[in-house]
């Protein structure tokens, strides 16, 4: 009951503070926006007992995503100007596309058979797999991110040395 | 579903703390006079006068860091279910872990041969 409670509470949080993202005129009140969205989706993940992915949200998106999202935005300087234009010379394209999209996500999870009793998934078990059944793709992860992390300097960088 | 009664508490602890900040607000909102002048509306930094406004454009050098503090972020998203049954798993999973963080440490020691980590 409550959790049932939570989550539709925590649903509406996300959609309130996802409509706000997209309608506000302040690029740094969005990226703000986006922390609330990102924590709201995170409760409705521990409403589901996806505990693990809730942590992952959380340390990634609020804690990295949207920290790197303000140093952007507070880079270019852009916040200086609270009235971005708010609105799409595309509207009819961008209504097209997004009716698309709903169309198409809705009808792949509206059929799908309705998910009953989902079983929570310890970080105990999600610990032992990835170093017994998934240990290749655990390492291959820290190569992948080692690429990301050279990539990135890379790119950030420059050609100034 | 049990499980779940520690965010109860959690949240509850939140309800508590969001209720004592108000409360002391509320509280010292009544019993305060009302008597708004310029000086005292303005920003209150350390008894110095302030600067500019609180809008200031960053340095580029912040978004390296950034960029290098999201890759070690999720670096640790791995490592957490990892740490839960380290010691169950022994010399194993030891050697594993010590891989994984080896070679994220490649990436570090690039970082600070490339002079990322340096504030110039």
């Amino acid at each position: 009951m409550m959790t049932t409670v939570s989550f539709y509470l925590l649903s509406a949080l996300a959609v309130v503070s996802a409509l706000f993202l997209v309608t506000t005129r302040n690029l740094l009140h969005a990226v703000l926006a986006l922390a609330v969205a990102s924590l709201a989706v995170a409760g409705v993940m521990l409403t589901l007992n996806a505990e693990f992915l809730a942590l992952v949200l959380i340390l990634v998106y609020v804690g990295a995503v949207v920290v790197l999202g303000v140093f952007a935005v507070m880079l270019t300087g852009h916040f200086k100007k609270p009235t971005l234009p708010s609105s799409n010379e595309l509207k009819i394209i961008a209504v097209v596309v997004s009716l698309a999209l709903v169309t198409l996500l809705g009808g792949v999870i509206l059929g799908q058979p309705a998910v009953t009793g989902l079983k929570e998934v310890s970080l105990d078990t999600v610990g032992k797999l990835l170093l017994t059944d998934y240990v290749l793709p655990f390492e291959l992860v820290s190569i992948v991110l080692l690429a990301a992390l050279v990539g990135s300097i890379v790119i950030a960088r420059g050609k100034e040395d | 579903m049990e499980h779940l009664g520690a965010y109860a508490n959690m949240v509850m602890a939140l309800g508590v703390g969001l209720f004592c900040l108000a409360a002391g607000m509320v509280i010292s909102w009544m019993g305060r006079p009302s008597n708004l002048t310029p000086v005292k509306l303005e920003t209150y930094e350390c008894g110095e006068p302030t600067v500019g406004t609180d809008q200031v454009r960053f340095r580029t050098l912040f978004y390296l860091f950034a960029i290098v503090f999201v890759v070690f972020d999720v670096e640790a998203i791995f490592l957490f279910p990892v740490a839960v049954v380290f010691r169950q798993m022994g010399w194993f999973g030891f050697l594993e872990m010590l891989a994984f963080v080896i070679i994220l440490l490649l990436g570090l020691a690039y970082a600070w041969r490339k002079g990322v980590l340096k504030w110039q």
